[in-house]
């Protein structure tokens, strides 16, 4: 059966002691990765742990391969597999027998396969996960999520912790396991470097609320940086998202229009990172929420 | 998930913590041991047993006590992992129930025995086994400590080090009352002293487990949820 998405976000909001996330929307299509960017606290987390089902929604819906998470929450939830920054599972025990103890709850999972992963990523399976560091305890997560033929894989900050050898390792994981066209991947990150480099569709949070969600090259295409005086960047003004004032020059993140042409100011094409300044950082008066 | 599979993986469960506790079954080995010393000593003596029914109520806050450790078990990985909160609620219901069958098919053969042995000497021993329900508890304090054990000393609450202190002071009470039953047994005022003031430990010691898991569990409200649901239906 083909499946239309992977992942649909619809309305999402949750409430927590003094953070919200409000009205969180978007879908992703198999065979895709998605990048969700934001500061510290804007609410990735958040969002993730609402879409694994860890904090009951206050609104909206989630599905998953089409399965609603309210109602077929056990089929939603086989399909996920997730690395998370906070490890879930059990510290006082090996890899191994935390595979064991949550290995029965997925219809297909592989012990073999789980083992393979494990050796290939030197994770050793007998020691205890709390004399594991960080970035090895990320790699057996991620053995197991790739163990249980998971279409949905949601990772928090994989790469913090990992060393660099390892997150280029991580990468092309990533670009295998999307290979075949009938899996998808969401993961946050504030390393905008790496959303450059592997994401197809971007969410930016800002303060629990979605400030873009499109595909990379949509983004690319909409919006460039301009560079000039302020007089001319002033002309722009109805385009401007954002704007950087140095003692020099103005910087602006705009519309990507005809207008911004043959007002001599210098053009560029922006970055995941200047994206994520404009949009949260620069002139909030001027922050417009697309 | 059908009840059979529940079944197969709680059952896979018992077997890694049992693999990794096994010296709490040293320790409970370690009761029984003493428990049947002290009965044999008793029948020596052949002192009568005034104390069943206390030491019943003893054995039942023991093992209410070991099933809500088993009901409110936080654990993240449940709530991410394919398991509706109907499953986690009979997951839960057959761990208990299973709880409950190992302590009792246990503590039948051990009366059984007893009562071919001598009646009188059943009567004792029916009271000191419903003192094996207080090391079961310890275990599951043990169990529940761990559970909240943060990952940096600060983010341990100073209740789990009450727990802890709790803990080890009830080992110790229940164990000098083990070794020192015929004494207890001819001072039946202080005996009974004991037993009261050792089950009001543990009904409070219950409650405040049960305190401590509901406020524990902030950082995940569905968890706090689905737990006091849990607890009034099981309750």
């Amino acid at each position: 059966m083909r499946m239309d998405y992977i992942l649909e976000v619809e309305n999402v909001c949750k409430k927590l002691d003094g953070f919200s996330l409000e009205n969180i929307n978007f879908k992703l299509e198999p065979g895709y990765i998605m990048g969700l960017i934001g500061q510290n606290g804007s609410g990735k987390t958040t969002l993730i742990n609402t879409i694994l089902g860890l904090y009951q929604r206050t609104m909206g819906n989630v599905k998953i391969c089409g399965h609603d998470l309210n109602l077929q929450e056990s089929k939603a939830k086989g399909e996920i597999g997730f690395v998370l920054d906070e490890n879930p599972f059990i510290e006082e025990i090996s890899s191994l027998d935390n595979a064991k103890i949550y290995a029965p709850y997925y219809r297909e999972f592989d012990m073999r396969v789980f083992l393979k992963y494990c050796s290939r990523f030197d994770v050793d399976p007998k020691k205890k996960l709390k004399k594991l560091s960080k970035g090895t305890i990320v790699k057996f997560q991620l053995a197991f999520a790739l163990s249980h033929k998971a279409k949905l894989f949601i990772m928090d900050e994989p790469a913090s912790g990992l060393d660099p050898v390892f997150r280029k390792e991580l990468t092309e994981i990533m670009y295998d396991e999307i290979l075949n066209g009938d899996k998808s991947i969401v993961f946050s990150s504030h390393l905008t470097e790496e959303i450059d480099m592997v994401a197809d569709y971007v969410t930016l949070i800002h303060q629990g609320k979605q400030i873009i969600s499109t595909s990379k090259e949509e983004l690319f295409d909409n919006y460039r940086i301009v560079k000039g005086s302020e007089e001319k960047i002033r002309n722009l003004k109805e385009y401007i998202i954002g704007e950087k004032v140095t003692q020099y020059t103005v910087e602006a993140l705009v519309k990507n229009e005809e207008s911004i042409l043959n007002q001599g100011c210098q053009i560029e094409i922006p970055t995941i990172s200047d994206f994520m300044y404009y949009f949260t950082n620069a002139k909030k008066e001027v922050l417009t929420y697309v | 998930m059908s009840n059979k599979e529940l079944r197969k993986a709680l059952i896979v469960r018992y077997i890694v913590f049992l693999k990794r506790r096994w010296y709490y079954l040293i320790l409970v080995l370690i009761y029984f041991l003493l428990g049947f010393l002290s009965e044999v000593e008793m029948i020596k003596n052949k002192d009568d047993t005034p104390y069943i029914v206390m030491a019943g109520v003893f054995a039942i806050i023991g093992m209410i006590s070991y099933s809500i450790t088993e009901i409110t078990r936080h654990e993240k990985c449940h709530y991410i992992v394919p398991f509706t909160y109907d499953e986690r609620k009979r997951y839960y219901l057959i761990g208990i129930l299973l709880n409950f069958t190992i302590l009792l098919v246990v503590s039948l053969l051990f009366i059984g025995v007893s009562i071919v042995i001598d009646h009188d000497y059943a009567n004792i021993v029916m009271q000191v086994f419903a003192m094996i329900g207080l090391p079961y508890m310890l275990v599951s304090s043990f169990q529940k400590i761990n559970m909240f054990k943060g990952k940096k000393k600060k983010d341990n609450p100073l209740t789990v080090y009450i727990s802890y202190v709790v803990g080890v002071l009830l080992g110790i009470a229940i164990t000098i009352m083990l070794l020192r039953l015929d004494y207890f047994a001819k001072q039946r005022e202080v005996m009974n002293a004991l037993i009261i003031g050792i089950n009001l430990i543990a009904a409070v010691r219950t409650w405040y487990a049960t305190r401590e898991i509901m406020k524990g569990d902030t950082d995940y409200e569905n968890v706090k949820i689905n737990q006091l649901k849990a607890l009034k239906k099981l309750m």
